[in-house]
């Protein structure tokens, strides 16, 4: 089985644990496993469209990448960062919701208690970039497409104790934002973009549960070397379970 | 020649000088007196959906409306359009009745307390029934729904207090209330949430007493609260989309607005400090162009663009004139509501998404497949 990758920085961990599970023959087929990974912000993949005279088209870049040695599915981690970008910090004032999948979740209460359906909107208008890609994919192609969940955001503990020095000096640690906001915030872009998916016909693969810990945060098993990435062992757990998502369901999305 | 009443009069008053003679997209039936609105004045606009042209043309011109509702600096401004922050003062949506502005009032100052005052579909959408649009999807909990209805209340009140001048733009007769306690809907239950039930909703269609009544007592409450407010008021020129009076829909389409500019006409006259503003006539007469869509219903933009150029000729003594020329109107008109509240995109996050750019390279950089080809793993061994 040969299958295409290609999407934004969480594609590096995916790619590593689909390298190390196709050299340890981790998933029970017949076929060989091989794979090809595309980083959507190398230089011949940006910007992903292109103007045409009556609209715009996918990058010839990408177009050729989800075609490379006709791939049995495409995987992909588009975007994922956004609910981070968002909240791992508060500088212009604090705010919290409520998540309606989950309403007895922790609230900041000196914090401006925004309406969901605000912050969805913000996170969806965040995500639009990366989501036209997704469409553009699964418009330029029949073969499945298999989106991989964003990785939880890591807990405060281990952001805090990212060392970069770019990474310091630009966020202020005195205003990092709570766990439970980020979890909440990671599951509202989740959301997005399972629904997202469904509409497209395409699979979405949600995190495996040892990939989080009891808060909902990524599990210390799956932390990455930043304040933001997952793992190999990370990588390597979900495109196991990306790949049984296709073998299960061979058709189209 | 006897002297009679009409000799003297100022131009405006005859229909050849003011009107047959008045080059096309210049015809000015407003004679004033007008309120002049400088920086610093603090306007709040409210009404039906033409309304929002107002609010959208002073902030585009450098006199943004008051704005006591503000969005997070967190949303984007397509995210704060969205969910109706700053669109106008507070997030009350479309007023657009008489009644309904003179609830809100009562509501907010906890005089009105409505039976029906939640609309429950299922169990994670709840819907204010008193701006049911406010936002995509509802309220997502009982909880949520409370806590945002609270500080919206403390925003209209805050609105109506600090306001110098308030615009209302009347729209509708037609209206459904409550049978239990005469609550009146912005939208009938049942067609942007809730659900219709005739032993507990009832169509009433007001008439000039009833408008005037209403006025009279908002714009009491208002000076109460606020004893220097002054109104402008204003008629909506788009018409009705549907009625619920078994007629045609042109014929309660004029009797609706003939009872709106009526009941303007006679608070001009009986209450101080309210003047009345025709953008209605200039739109909806016919006489001063072709002002309606494809589906004559629809303001044309240049028909908002000639009511806004009058409005501005006599509200706005002091803008430059490049700020009220229609083209600075069409460069700035669409700018979001609520100014700088809601940026495209805040510093705080732009700086945020540089970081996490900054770490995404870096994490790219420690990636398995070389740029620019990309790698293809070993192949199982056969």
């Amino acid at each position: 089985m040969h299958f295409v990758g290609l999407g934004h920085s969480h594609i590096v961990a995916l790619a590593k644990g689909a390298y190390a599970l196709a050299a340890q023959h981790g998933l029970a087929t017949a076929e060989a496993l091989t794979c090809r990974f595309f980083y959507l912000y190398d230089p011949q993949y940006e910007p992903p469209f292109v103007a045409t005279d009556d609209g715009r088209r996918l990058n010839a870049g990408i177009l050729a990448a989800i075609r490379d040695g006709a791939p049995r599915f495409i995987l992909t981690s588009i975007g994922g960062n956004e609910h981070n970008v968002l909240s791992i910090a508060q500088r212009d004032g604090r705010f919290d919701f409520i998540l309606g999948e989950d309403p007895e979740l922790a609230r900041d209460q000196q914090a401006e208690t925004i309406p969901e359906a605000a912050i969805r909107e913000t996170l969806r208008d965040w995500m639009a970039d990366k989501t036209d890609i997704l469409r553009a994919l699964r418009e330029a192609t029949d073969i499945p497409i298999v989106q991989i969940e964003p990785p939880p955001p890591l807990p405060r503990k281990h952001v805090l104790a990212y060392p970069k020095e770019f990474f310091r000096s630009r966020i202020d640690q005195r205003n990092l934002s709570p766990d439970t906001l980020r979890y909440k915030m990671w599951r509202v872009q989740s959301g997005i973009l399972r629904d997202l998916c469904g509409d497209l016909g395409v699979m979405y693969v949600e995190t495996q549960p040892d990939m989080i810990d009891s808060a909902g945060m990524l599990a210390a098993t799956a932390w990455g070397k930043d304040a933001t990435h997952a793992n190999d062992h990370y990588g390597e757990a979900m495109v196991a379970s990306a790949l049984r998502r296709v073998l299960d369901n061979p058709g189209r999305g | 020649m006897a002297d009679h009443p009409y000799q003297g009069r100022a131009d405006y008053a005859y229909w050849r000088r003011a009107v047959g003679s008045a080059p096309d997209g210049d015809l000015d039936p407003f004679t004033g007196p007008a309120f002049p609105i400088g920086k610093r004045t603090r306007v709040v606009a409210a009404g039906s959906c033409f309304a929002q042209h107002i609010g959208r043309y002073l902030n585009a011109v450098g006199r943004p409306c008051l704005v006591t509702e503000p969005p997070h600096p967190i949303l984007t401004a397509q995210a704060a359009h969205l969910t109706n922050y700053g669109v106008y003062a507070a997030r009350y949506g479309n007023i657009y009745t008489a009644r309904q502005l003179l609830q809100l009032f009562d509501r907010a100052y906890g005089r009105l307390h409505p039976e029906e005052d939640i609309w429950r579909d299922g169990d994670r959408v709840f819907i204010d029934p008193f701006r049911p649009n406010i936002q995509p999807d509802g309220f997502n909990s009982e909880l949520e729904f409370t806590i945002d209805r609270q500080r919206h209340f403390q925003a209209v009140r805050e609105a109506f207090e600090r306001l110098d001048i308030f615009i209302f733009t009347l729209g509708l007769t037609e209206a459904w209330r409550s049978r239990r306690d005469g609550a009146v809907f912005p939208v009938c239950p049942g067609v942007s949430g809730g659900q219709f039930s005739p032993e507990r909703h009832e169509f009433v269609n007001f008439g000039v007493n009833d408008v005037v009544a209403d006025l009279r007592a908002f714009i009491g409450r208002l000076r109460d609260v606020n004893r220097t407010a002054r109104v402008i008021l204003t008629v909506s020129p788009v018409p009705l989309a549907a009625t619920a009076e078994d007629r045609h829909v042109l014929v309660s389409t004029m009797y609706s607005k003939s009872v709106l500019r009526v009941a303007c006409d006679v608070l001009v006259n009986s209450v101080n400090d309210v003047v009345y503003f025709p953008a209605y006539e200039i739109v909806a007469s016919g006489h001063a162009g072709r002002y309606f869509a494809a589906d004559r219903r629809s303001a044309t933009p240049d028909g908002v663009a000639h009511v806004m150029r009058v409005f501005a000729r006599h509200f706005l003594p002091d803008a430059a004139d490049e700020d009220r020329s229609l083209g600075g109107l069409v460069r700035r008109a669409f700018r979001p509501a609520g100014g700088d509240a809601a940026g495209a995109r805040t510093l705080q996050a732009e700086a945020m998404q540089e970081v996490f750019q900054i770490m995404c390279d870096e994490e790219a950089l420690d990636r398995p497949f070389d740029a620019p080809v990309s790698a293809e793993t070993p192949r199982q061994p056969e």
